[in-house]
């Protein structure tokens, strides 16, 4: 009983109202904070939380905001008001709102985004990961390979003590940073320090407003090998300074780099245009000219803005480039998207739906008497 | 009792009847017009106004080129006496009168004081003038120059501003004075070995098709010693020396009017000067520069039908260099179109349209309708032909910067305002048409002042159907919504009249609703196929960019509206507030996110708009407020 008022409650229009009121407040004050806070940062703290402090206040951030609503849509579909020919607009409009809402769920939480960077001439098989790190483990034993062990991130919580035959003793984390840098080291207390930790230590800094410049750091106890490899490691990422560990049999390289996701196809980039509006220093028109070793076989592929490749559930798009002096490289985007259908079928399941309601509602809306709209 | 447009007796069936074949006689009339006056443009020979130049990225008339250049120095695109056109042949032509023609405008008081010019009322400064001030501070103007443009100040700004105008004046000057016949030849032994006249006037460009000619020439007084020169060797040190002086405006390059070749990787296209040092032209350079020595010529005396008829010929040698395509189409109908000035016609139509409908609530209420509304018809296809000659001549869908926007709202606002008017025959959809159709014609005309409106575009905004369709439905929504903002406008005011206006308001309060549906319709499909687009260029739908946020901000406060009013909480008056409110959002979804400067779409900032929009958001806010407590004591107290 509790349960079905609760959700009669749940799906009226009031709730709607007051949803879109305070997402109306969140866009607001989300948008302006960007300006101080980057587009990404602002996006974690009002877009897609789920709380949202101010002081000690927990207030609804926007995602929690958002499952009310689809929860309210979705109830409102169960109103036998609804079933009737004369709101078949209403009704289809909502759906699309809802699959909408469904789109964006699965955006939100089984999307991946990366970057794959290629240099002329070269040939790149992996994506890097824009958020994930791995820490990885190079055996440096091997003659014309190297062994690679990749640590998720999700496995480097602080506290936490790693061990596994390729790792060699074991390893326990002491801290791991989202953004930070290397400082002359202050404290000495609890060494022995090995490798770049012997004169700098790690300091916290936060977050940059690009994800990208972000430098992610941990620091490691390693214990259970010898005397001289024993002892606390710190490690960021795009360190200049090559880390290793020896026991004796084998030597291990230590980085901390964005999680590689190694694909069954390779892009060799061939050549990067830049065509620029004669006369100006103004950009036309970028494009990657890439080969796509695929197996024995390859084909030439141009990637351009507007019109990106789609291989294997993956879409890669001209994301920006660098030039050096004799170099080119193409910077390309990487997403993998399971909820990318839906906003196209959404839309015009919602069109549908709305054009109907306006033929039906419109014309009488907008003549000057009502009389003349039911004749 | 106020007389009112919404009043019965003001609308009769028979006139409402004849109205219709008046109307369609006067929409065929007004577009016949457009028509009439674009292939009127198009037939007969291309004149020196449609030749060809480079610049910004995108072949222009010179006659655009020069609007923008007199624009840039001048502020406004002609002088009080003398067309852009003329002025810049003028200038290219080095007239003597070109100097002394006041020409700059300095924006500020200071930078009278800082150029230490003298002071005047109106600040016009000759180039004279300006050059000699200039000059004296020359190093401290570089300095400001070599600074960062945020690192400037407001005064530094437009003093770098002012020194660029005087330079750029002076490169067209220099890059076509290759091209003067200004050398001239007294012994006629000497003259003829350049088959020459005496007296004769050449110019550098004559000289340096010659160049064997002339090599030999000096060769000849090489070996003599100075005392043993003639009068023939004094004149050839002479005619050196001239040609000397004027070879050091080599570098200037501020008239790309001779087209690339074909094998060009650029795709540049070069001023008369990078071709003096070519050893070989081909057929289409050398034609180039010799018409435009003769256009020139004929230019310094003054012989502008000679100039003109010089024109037609080199347009068939373009055409011919490019496997016959004309190229002097789009040229034409763009210059037509400056000349014209379509929309200055029309927001000269909607304002009339605006005052004789003001006149017909006082008298004459039916003629002057119908009137105003002719007016508003020929105001709407003066304005959409515009958009329709723009598109042509840039050969891209008619949104995609943000000048273009705001014309296009308006022309969106107008012809809703006349689909309402048509069905309504009350004057409101005049209301709503000519005050839309005007008051943004005037927000975009304050944007053209920056220079050319037909930009060139950044890669990502270049061609693309999703872009296409996503700024042309996100701008009709724009345009919808502020109609229906109008209407929230008319709505409070007639609320807060006295007398009973119920029948009237409960009309008004289903147009409000309609309207915010039809708005919703545009708005909420122009952000989900933004959102599209940015899926196809960028790979993600949605980033909470500010300007992703502000269309969603428009759609939430029209959904609010709508389940406000379904949920039992706002009634009309409330509707027609938020309504009022939804111009807020609306404008600062379109402009303001600009000024917050970050994210992938912004492309349009300008330092004035901020005020402007300030001062926009504060009148809505006090109309809304105002509007809404007025009505509400109104409907309180028994009338």
């Amino acid at each position: 009983m509790m349960l079905r008022s609760l959700l009669r409650a749940l799906s009226h229009p009031r709730v709607f109202f007051f949803c879109c009121i305070w997402l109306i407040v969140l866009l607001t004050v989300g948008t302006i904070a960007q300006r101080d806070l980057g587009l990404y940062l602002a996006q974690e703290k009002y877009f897609s939380s789920w709380f949202l402090f101010v002081g000690f206040l927990p207030l609804p951030g926007g995602r929690l905001t958002m499952l009310l609503t689809f929860i309210n849509l979705a109830l409102f579909h169960t109103k036998k008001t609804l079933w009737r020919p004369k709101k078949i607009g209403v009704l289809i409009t909502h759906f699309g709102a809802l699959l909408l809402l469904v789109g964006g769920f699965l955006t939100a939480y089984f999307s991946s985004e990366g970057t794959m960077v290629i240099n002329e001439g070269e040939t790149v098989s992996f994506v890097s990961s824009d958020e994930v790190k791995e820490l990885v483990l190079a055996d440096q034993n091997h003659p014309d390979y190297d062994e690679i062990t990749a640590i998720p991130e999700a496995l480097l919580k602080v506290g936490s003590t790693l061990t596994h035959p390729n790792i060699p003793g074991s390893f326990e984390v002491l801290e791991y940073y989202r953004n930070c840098r290397p400082v002359p080291r202050k404290n000495q207390d609890s060494g022995p320090y090995r490798g770049l930790a012997e004169r700098f230590e790690l300091e916290r800094i936060p977050e940059a407003q690009e994800r990208q410049q972000n430098r992610a750091g941990i620091v490691l106890k390693v214990s259970g090998i010898d005397e001289q490899n024993d002892g606390i490691y710190a490690l960021y990422e795009r360190s200049p300074m090559l880390q290793t560990l020896s026991d004796g049999q084998r030597t291990v390289a230590l980085v901390l780099r964005r999680e590689r996701t190694y694909l069954p196809f390779s892009l060799e980039l061939l050549d990067f245009q830049q065509n620029l509006h004669p006369g100006t220093g103004m950009a036309k028109s970028y494009r990657s000219i890439v080969n796509l070793h695929q197996g024995e076989t390859s084909r030439r592929v141009v990637i351009q803005m507007n019109e990106p490749l789609r291989l294997a559930g993956r879409t890669f798009f001209q994301a920006s480039f660098f030039k050096g002096n004799n170099t080119e490289t193409t910077v390309l985007q990487v997403v993998k998207n399971y909820g990318r259908m839906f906003p196209y079928i959404s839309s015009i399941i919602m069109c549908i739906g709305l054009l109907i309601h306006l033929v039906i509602k419109v014309p009488g809306l907008i003549a000057k008497k009502k009389s003349e709209s039911n004749a | 009792m106020t007389k009112s447009f919404y009043d019965k007796s003001f609308v009769y069936r028979r006139t409402r009847r004849s109205a219709v074949g008046v109307k369609t006689w006067l929409a065929v009339f007004a577009v016949l017009l457009v028509v009439a006056g674009c292939s009127v443009s198009l037939a007969g020979e291309p004149g020196i106004a449609e030749l060809p130049v480079q610049h910004d990225g995108r072949v222009k008339p010179i006659d655009t080129f020069a609007r923008v250049l007199l624009l840039s120095v001048y502020g406004k695109r002609s002088l009080p006496d003398m067309s852009a056109l003329d002025w810049y042949f003028e200038v290219a032509a080095d007239k003597p009168a070109f100097r002394t023609r006041p020409i700059f405008h300095l924006r500020n008081p200071e930078l009278v004081y800082a150029l230490q010019l003298p002071e005047r009322k109106k600040r016009l400064y000759t180039f004279e003038e300006l050059s000699e001030a200039t000059l004296k501070h020359r190093d401290y103007l570089h300095e400001l120059y070599q600074k960062e443009y945020e690192q400037r100040s407001l005064i530094e700004r437009q003093l770098v501003e002012t020194y660029i105008g005087q330079l750029r004046v002076d490169e067209v000057r220099r890059s076509f004075s290759c091209l003067l016949a200004v050398f001239k030849i007294q012994n006629p032994e000497l003259a003829a070995e350049f088959d020459l006249q005496p007296n004769q006037a050449a110019s550098y460009y004559y000289f340096a098709q010659r160049s064997d000619v002339l090599e030999k020439v000096i060769d000849s007084i090489r070996s003599k010693e100075e005392e043993e020169w003639n009068a023939r060797d004094l004149e050839i040190v002479q005619l050196v020396n001239a040609l000397n002086r004027v070879r050091q405006d080599l570098s200037a390059n501020g008239a790309a009017v001779v087209p690339a070749r074909a094998d060009s990787p650029t795709g540049e296209w070069r001023s008369p000067w990078a071709l003096m040092n070519s050893p070989k032209l081909s057929n289409e350079e050398r034609q180039t520069l010799d018409t435009w020595a003769a256009i020139l010529e004929a230019e310094s005396n003054g012989r502008r039908d000679s100039a003109n008829g010089k024109v037609a010929e080199l347009f068939e040698t373009f055409a011919a260099n490019r496997g016959g395509v004309a190229m002097d189409s789009r040229l034409r109908l763009e210059t037509w179109m400056s000349r014209t000035e379509l929309f200055y016609k029309s927001v000269a139509a909607y304002i009339a349209g605006f005052l004789v409908l003001g006149a017909s609530w006082l008298v004459w209420p039916n003629f002057l309708r119908r009137c105003s509304l002719a007016l508003l018809i020929l105001g709407v296809s003066l304005h959409g032909g515009g958009l329709l000659v723009r598109m042509l001549v840039m050969g891209r869908p008619p949104v995609s910067t943000l000048y273009e926007s705001v014309i296009f709202v308006g022309f969106i606002g107008a012809l809703t305002g006349l689909i309402v008017e048509l069905v309504r025959h009350d004057g409101f959809g005049l209301i709503v048409g000519n005050v839309m159709g005007a008051v943004l014609h005037f927000v975009g005309f304050s944007y053209a002042a920056d220079g050319d409106t037909m930009g060139m575009l950044v890669a990502v905004l270049d061609s693309n159907f999703w872009l296409a369709t996503h700024v042309v439905t996100i701008t009709i929504g724009y345009g919808c919504a502020l109609v229906a903002g109008l209407v929230g406008h008319v709505y409070l005011f007639r609320a807060a009249l006295p007398g009973d206006h119920r029948k009237v308001l409960s009309a008004l309060s289903r147009n409000m609703n309609g309207l915010n549906l039809v708005a919703l319709f545009f708005t909420l499909f122009g952000t989900i196929l933004g959102g599209i687009w940015a899926d196809q260029s960028w790979g993600r739908f949605w980033g909470w960019d500010p300007k992703e946020n502000g269309a969603l901000l428009i759609v939430m406060w029209q959904l609010m509206l709508i389940h406000g009013r379904l949920a039992g909480y706002t009634g009309p008056r409330g509707m027609a507030a938020g309504l009022i409110l939804n111009n807020i959002v609306v404008a600062l979804a379109w402009f303001g996110v600009n000024l917050l400067n970050v994210g992938l779409h912004s492309y349009g900032f300008t330092d004035s708009v901020a005020m402007k929009l300030a001062a926009f958001c504060l009148l809505e806010i006090a109309l809304a407020s105002g509007g809404y407590f007025l009505a509400r004591r109104r409907a309180a107290s028994p009338a």
